[in-house]
């Protein structure tokens, strides 16, 4: 026998696995926006007059987060921007659903391409080795986001990584046993360099964010991206997935879990590398070349 | 028989059962996906007909 929404009593259609709290749409969609308001707050991702760049591929977290920054009462200026990476039977539609977001939202997005930033799609760089797609994709991708947002004034990019992406971050760092970043010893001066970028969405779970687009009618039914298959995260992904389920609010231990290491290592001591400049492009690195610019090298 | 629309395009049939029996009974993973029934989504304990028609939402994203 099913229950109502624990406020007001209507057809529950969603329930937080962890608090077992039961909501109609209208108190979840309030829940997930409140929940989304407070990580903004306790981590100061937004200041009065910041300008907003906003990763936006049109799939389904950008365009909840798009939709709830634009609902929250900020005093900040919100800038979708789409990067086309040009993957065939896959961008076209979700950058059409990008673009009919923006317009319902009175926003105006601004479109950078791969062909832009190197003169060929993520289809050309990849005829010869789909298997590095992920890779790839995400490296060329920041260098769009990153340039893009330059070039429009924006003081911040906000990307639609959840709780979800988080977790599996750090439990990848484990099991790469990379003790740099799992401590947080890899100090630099990016700060200084790099748009900060922020994450609301960092404490919402992939499903609450689903749901909200679902119970919000956001959603329209668009292709998977046919290089998924090749992403190296999806085994810790499917892992993880299954011990929420199991064990929900296991997600969420591993990220506060990691908070509160960093916490009790405190500041970290050491040397602090320096970034510079990329020799090809002025992106910052610590190295002679940018990722981006090593990767398209390499790709030649 | 119940019938469960996945993302890919693939059409699941089964038998009647609360939404969680389901969605195990199909092995997949109830964490990782969300289903509606008439556009409205449903939770783990909503009991499912037969001749119901489902359509699930991956929150699986790509990249």
């Amino acid at each position: 026998m099913t229950t109502g929404c624990g406020s007001c009593g209507k057809k529950a259609v969603y329930v937080d696995p962890v608090t077992k709290q039961r909501f109609c749409g209208e108190h979840f969609s309030a829940w997930f926006e409140a929940g989304v308001a407070s990580a903004i707050e306790k981590y100061r991702m937004i200041e009065p007059g910041d300008r907003i760049a906003v990763g936006l591929s049109g799939g389904k977290d950008s365009t909840v987060l798009l939709t709830v920054l634009a609902k929250l009462d900020l005093d900040a200026e919100l800038i979708p921007i789409t990067v086309d990476e040009g993957i065939g039977g896959y961008r076209d539609d979700t950058i059409l659903a990008a673009t009919r977001l923006c317009d319902k939202l009175g926003l105006a997005d601004k479109l950078v391409s791969f062909t832009d930033i190197c003169g060929k799609t993520l289809d050309e760089l990849l005829s010869n080795d789909p298997r590095q797609a992920c890779s790839v994709c995400g490296t060329l991708r920041r260098r769009a986001l990153n340039q893009a947002a330059r070039e429009v004034g924006a003081t911040k990019i906000a990307t639609g990584h959840c709780l979800d992406d988080e977790a599996q971050s750090v439990l990848m760092n484990y099991l790469r046993g990379d003790v740099t970043r799992v401590t947080g010893s890899f100090q630099t001066n990016a700060d200084t360099l790099f748009l900060p970028r922020i994450k609301p969405l960092c404490r919402s779970t992939e499903r609450e964010t689903v749901a909200y687009g679902l119970v919000n009618h956001l959603l329209t039914d668009l292709p998977e991206c046919p290089y998924t298959k090749y992403a190296l995260r999806a085994g810790v992904r499917r892992g993880l997935g299954k011990l929420e389920y199991t064990t929900p609010g296991t997600m969420m231990n591993i990220v506060t879990g990691q908070e509160k290491l960093l916490a009790k290592l405190g500041p970290r001591e050491g040397e602090i590398t320096m970034m510079g400049r990329c020799e090809l492009c002025g992106e910052p690195t610590s190295h002679r070349l940018c990722a981006a610019c090593a990767l398209l090298e390499k790709l030649k | 028989m119940v019938t469960l629309h996945l993302p890919d395009g693939q059409i699941l049939t089964t038998h009647a059962g609360t939404l969680e029996e389901i969605l195990l009974r199909l092995d997949l993973n109830p964490y990782e996906i969300l289903v509606t029934r008439d556009g409205e989504l449903l939770l783990a304990d909503d009991p499912v007909d037969e001749d119901d028609v489902l359509r699930a939402t991956s929150i699986v994203h790509g990249g």
